[in-house]
């Protein structure tokens, strides 16, 4: 990791990234250029010798030669321009990456305060859009100015070599521009703001008309409100106009300086031609060099403009992530004491960046192994105490000590390695219940090891956090409810067969009720309407979830008269949904649960819905016919209620079921293996397998049975283990989305108890539990006493007698503090949370 | 369906989600809420099967779900001293739960089927995305919950005896909150 002890990226200026860049490639560049202009300067010289000197002469040969390097000139310069551009891409792209990079790596360190008020939104855009039309610059920065700035210094110098009143003269003119093009630029700039202050009056007018129609419409006030908006748009009119005008008044104006330099020649050269002063030649290097010095000329004003335009941009970027990191990453000792966890409040303040101030005088202090229960009335700061222990506020008063070292000076490293903090609200991120589960312990094998005595964290001490958090059971859950990969585990096919057999005779009878047999006549309504036909796995390229765009099977359905009902139910299902979901539902899993429509799919379907109706099924195109079969195929009657099941359809997909085992004989032979009560079925999940069949009950108590039926197989055949690691694998989906909010909460709280922290901070981090759960874990906390500290805001009052100490908050003030039993016979506040007010 | 396939007798028959749709209607929380956001929350709500004995909701616990009892019957209880006294049954038709939907709640009751019971169960998260997408809508809620709240007190002191009110009942007053 980088020291940081540099300028902090948002006093940078945009300007400082050219020099960042890599110094070979500046040199590499540098070259380059030096190459380009002398080639665009050569070609004037051989031009003026081929007037003087050949055409003069009528030398054939001599003019051939000339010409030939004239070409050469050309094409190498081309060639030269075009390694240019490439090296100024990759200049340039390098910095918006190492752009992205630091302003990154600045923000994530901002204090919690920061993003408290800045909309998420922001950060997104100034990370992913915002600054790629800086780093355009940068790349552009050393090049541009650069190669058309020596190319003018050369073409000038030529120039005078030529003939130097001349040359002076002809010059002379670019300095005037230099001094005018600004101050028309300054015009632009100044009409621009004014341009944007306008089009946001216009917004906010909108809005506020739009949010209001009713009442517009109440009042009639039609053109009272025209009135206002007119003046708005009248006004950006002109503004747009001069905006508009000055824009153009800068090239025109340009245009200008350069076009008359053409004059001069003719007039001061023609003259001197006349006077003999200078040959013919040199008059048409002179006009020809004219037209040279435009183009450099333009692409530095255009610079210029681009250049204006990335330091306002950047600036306004580096302006929202102004502020400072509260702590160092890296303690700077060689080697931290190791943390006890005696804890020391005096007089804690915490004032907010805008003045309120939310904790007051607090006093407190814990021995090293005490626990303490924080309660209080909500808001009354519980969670601002618990995050400035935890470092995650950076108190403003006062002191907090841990081991009598201020909380304020430790680095960020000494925290995480001892202190754990569970929040009120657990974030989950995307990715397995394992990585979520590792989360704190990995990010702690990011900072050095001082002692050289971390060790990997061994499945049986991941498994033993998920039981002591009460997850144990659902990631077990998790794991059966996935499809083995056969590649993965081969030698578990055959083991969980036999736990079907004792699933069977031990518990088959119990929950027959609940349970969807594979029987062969069944229809099976928690399973899709294409398990339903195949009533197999496959065992070739083709796999149920592509199957739609199988010829032959399509042309098998349509032999067994299942092709138009299935295209119909598929439109019926995505007519539903659109009607339901509507247009503007966020691309959200939540919301696409109980219909069979992907929600990566849904805009195919929005459109697609639009030509329903105006066109019969069949005539749709093919790639719309497959995406309302595939609707059709993922069709699950027991959870898509925004269709029913047809009872003719079930008919005919169970009497396709017979067909397609016929059909399947002949034409995909070997290639698929039939539901079989003997055989592991691929395509299904383990604990589908362990039934041969579906669970169809959600009923708790029915799914508690389940649970403790099938731990009780998996234990007898030593599976346990491996089923849970294979839930660990379980992709929890976006921030968590797949988990219920008690599953989170458990999950978080496992993820810090795997990193045994000496301070333990928990804030309501049971609130989401059950009753059980809750004991569990604080049972297991309470073990903890004399070995870790342990401070806790909670809300169940009944677990106070198990904590040492308490503190009662109301309004940002301890007010009262001791042990629990002590307060509660004293009557005080702590006995009015508990008892309720006196009435 | 624009199908002109023969149906049988059954084709004038709701899905499953009009069903919904329509139980969710009555419930008094959701009054005067735009179609599209009632719909939007039936397709949020899942429909579960309980059995005998299971529990919706447990004292002490916040779970975070409101249910809609379609069929069966449930019964309340409040535990207090470790005794379970049964309070209210409810019948087919009832909505519970329904104030876990607006923030944290801990459940003062524990309630539990009677019997094999169908339900239409909506978690607060669905719910509080639903109104993420109709914000206007939560004025609503907020207007009918004043409303319920209010008249549930006023059922409550129709029902009181005139002797408690002459005691200076120090329990009243809920609807003042
Ligand atoms: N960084 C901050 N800037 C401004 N206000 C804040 C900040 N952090 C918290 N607050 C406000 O300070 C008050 C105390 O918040 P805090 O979260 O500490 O209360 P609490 O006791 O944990 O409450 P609860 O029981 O609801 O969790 C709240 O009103 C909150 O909105
Ligand atoms: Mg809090």
């Amino acid at each position: 990791m980088r020291p940081r002890t540099e300028v902090p990226i948002y006093k940078r200026s945009l300007f400082s990234w050219v020099f960042k860049t890599s110094v070979p490639l500046q040199l590499l560049l540098l070259l380059l250029i030096i190459g380009v202009v002398f080639l665009r300067v050569l070609p004037l010289e051989i031009q003026k010798r081929i007037i003087n000197d050949v055409l003069a002469v009528g030398d054939v040969s001599q003019l051939l030669v000339y010409c030939l390097i004239f070409l050469l000139a050309v094409v190498f310069s081309s060639l030269l321009k075009l390694s240019v551009n490439a090296v100024q891409t990759v200049i340039g792209q390098r910095a918006l990456t190492d752009m992205r990079r630091e302003l990154y790596q600045h923000i994530l360190r901002l204090p919690l305060s920061f993003f408290r008020k800045t909309p998420t939104g922001t950060v997104v855009a100034s990370l992913v859009t915002e600054l790629s039309a800086s780093a355009n610059f940068v790349g552009a920065a050393i090049a541009v100015p650069l190669s058309n700035i020596l190319t003018l210094v050369a073409i000038g110098a030529y120039l005078i070599w030529l003939n130097a009143l001349l040359g002076i003269v002809t010059l002379s003119i670019y300095p005037i521009a230099l001094f005018i093009v600004p101050l028309v630029q300054r015009g632009v700039n100044t009409w621009n703001k004014r341009r944007v202050d306008s089009s946001n009056k216009m917004a906010s007018r909108i809005t506020e008309s739009v949010s209001g129609i009713s009442e517009i419409h109440a009042q009639g006030s039609f053109q009272d409100e025209e009135r206002s908006y007119n003046s708005i748009i009248e006004r950006l009119l002109k503004i747009r106009i001069i905006w508009t005008l000055y824009r153009y008044g800068v090239k025109v104006t340009n245009n200008l300086f350069v076009g008359l330099g053409p004059v001069v020649v003719m007039l001061l050269g023609g003259y001197l031609l006349m006077q003999g002063e200078t040959e013919l030649g040199s008059i048409v290097a002179f006009l020809s060099a004219q037209e040279k010095l435009y183009d450099p000329w333009k692409e530095l004003i255009d610079f210029y403009q681009t250049q204006q335009d990335a330091s306002v941009r950047y600036q306004k970027v580096m302006q929202i992530f102004t502020g400072q990191t509260e702590f160092t990453l890296i303690a700077e000792q060689r080697s931290p004491p190791a943390i006890r966890g005696s804890i020391e409040i005096r007089d804690l303040e915490f004032v907010t960046p805008n003045g309120i101030k939310l904790l007051d005088q607090l006093n407190l202090s814990l021995e090293a192994g005490e626990h303490l229960a924080l309660v209080g009335f909500s808001g009354s700061g519980k969670s601002t105490l618990a995050k400035c222990i935890g470092q995650l506020y950076s108190y403003t008063g006062g002191e907090l000590l841990i081991d009598g070292r201020s909380v304020a000076q430790m680095s960020k490293e000494e925290v995480v390695r001892s202190v754990g903090f569970i929040s009120q609200d657990p974030i989950i991120f995307s990715g397995t219940i394992n990585d979520n589960l590792t989360y704190a312990c990995n990010a702690l094998a990011d900072y050095p090891d001082r002692d050289n005595d971390r060790e990997p964290v061994s499945l049986d001490d991941k498994i033993a956090v998920l039981q002591q958090a009460g997850v144990f059971v659902d990631t077990l859950r998790f794991g059966l409810n996935t499809i083995l990969d056969h590649q993965l585990h081969p030698e578990l096919e055959e083991r969980f067969l036999k736990i079907r057999a004792n699933f069977q005779d031990n518990f088959g009878a119990e929950l027959a009720e609940h349970v969807e047999f594979y029987y062969q006549d069944n229809y099976l309504y928690h399973s899709t309407i294409v398990e339903n036909l195949i009533f197999g796995s496959i065992q070739s390229d083709l796999t149920l979830d592509s199957l739609e765009e199988n010829r032959e099977f399509l042309t098998f359905l349509d032999s067994v008269n299942l092709k138009l009902p299935l295209l119909e139910t598929g439109a019926e299902l995505l007519k539903q949904t659109v009607d339901i979901l509507g247009r503007d539902v966020p691309r959200d899993n939540v919301f696409f649960e109980q219909t069979p429509v992907e929600p990566s799919k849904y805009d195919r379907c929005l459109e697609l819905a639009d030509q329903l109706g105006t066109a019969p099924l069949t005539k749709l195109a093919t790639e719309n016919r497959l995406l309302l079969m595939k609707l059709a195929f993922r069709y699950i009657p027991a959870r898509h209620k925004i269709v029913d099941l047809q009872q003719l359809l079930e008919k005919l997909i169970l009497a396709g079921r017979h067909e397609f085992r016929v059909w399947s004989g002949e034409h995909m032979v070997g290639a698929v293996s039939f539901y079989k009560d003997t055989e592991y079925i691929r395509s299904q999940s383990i604990l589908n397998n362990i039934f041969y069949g579906n669970l169809t009950s959600d009923s708790p108590k029915v799914e508690d049975r389940v649970n403790q039926c099938i731990v009780q197989l998996l234990i007898e055949e030593d599976l346990l283990e491996q089923v849970a690691a294979i839930g660990m694998e379980f992709d929890v989906g976006n921030r968590g989305d797949k988990l219920s909010g008690g599953q989170q909460q458990k999950l978080s709280i496992a993820r810090v108890l795997l990193k045994k922290p000496k301070v333990l901070i928990m804030d309501e981090a049971t609130s989401a539990l059950d009753n059980n759960s809750q004991s569990r874990i604080q049972n297991l906390i309470e073990k903890w006493k004399g070995s870790r500290t342990v401070i806790s805001v909670i809300h169940r009052l009944d677990l106070l007698p198990s904590f040492d100490k308490v503190a009662v908050m109301k309004t940002g003030k301890i007010v009262e503090s001791g042990e629990p039993q002590k307060l509660l016979a004293d009557q005080g506040v702590l006995h009015e949370l508990v008892h309720g007010k006196k009435r | 369906m624009n199908s002109s396939t023969e149906r049988n007798v059954e084709s004038d028959k709701r899905t499953g989600f009009e069903q919904d749709l329509d139980h969710l209607r009555k419930v008094p929380l959701f009054q005067g809420l735009d179609y599209e956001c009632l719909k939007l929350i039936a397709m949020l709500c899942k429909q579960i099967d309980m059995i005998e004995g299971d529990q919706l909701m447990v004292q002490g616990e916040d779970d975070g779900y409101a249910y809609y009892l379609v069929t069966g019957s449930l019964q309340i209880f409040h535990r207090q001293d470790d005794v379970d006294y049964p309070m209210k049954t409810l019948e087919p038709g009832q909505f519970i739960g329904g104030l876990a939907l607006l923030g944290k709640t801990i459940r003062l009751f524990t309630v539990q089927a009677n019997e094999k019971s169908t339900l239409l169960r909506l978690h607060r998260d669905n719910f509080q995305k639903v109104m993420e997408q109709f914000a206007g809508n939560m004025t609503r809620i907020a207007a009918n919950l004043a409303s319920e709240l209010t008249g549930w007190e006023k059922d409550i002191l129709n029902l009181t005896e005139r002797k408690e009110l002459e005691g200076g009942n120090q329990v009243l007053g809920i609807s003042l909150l």
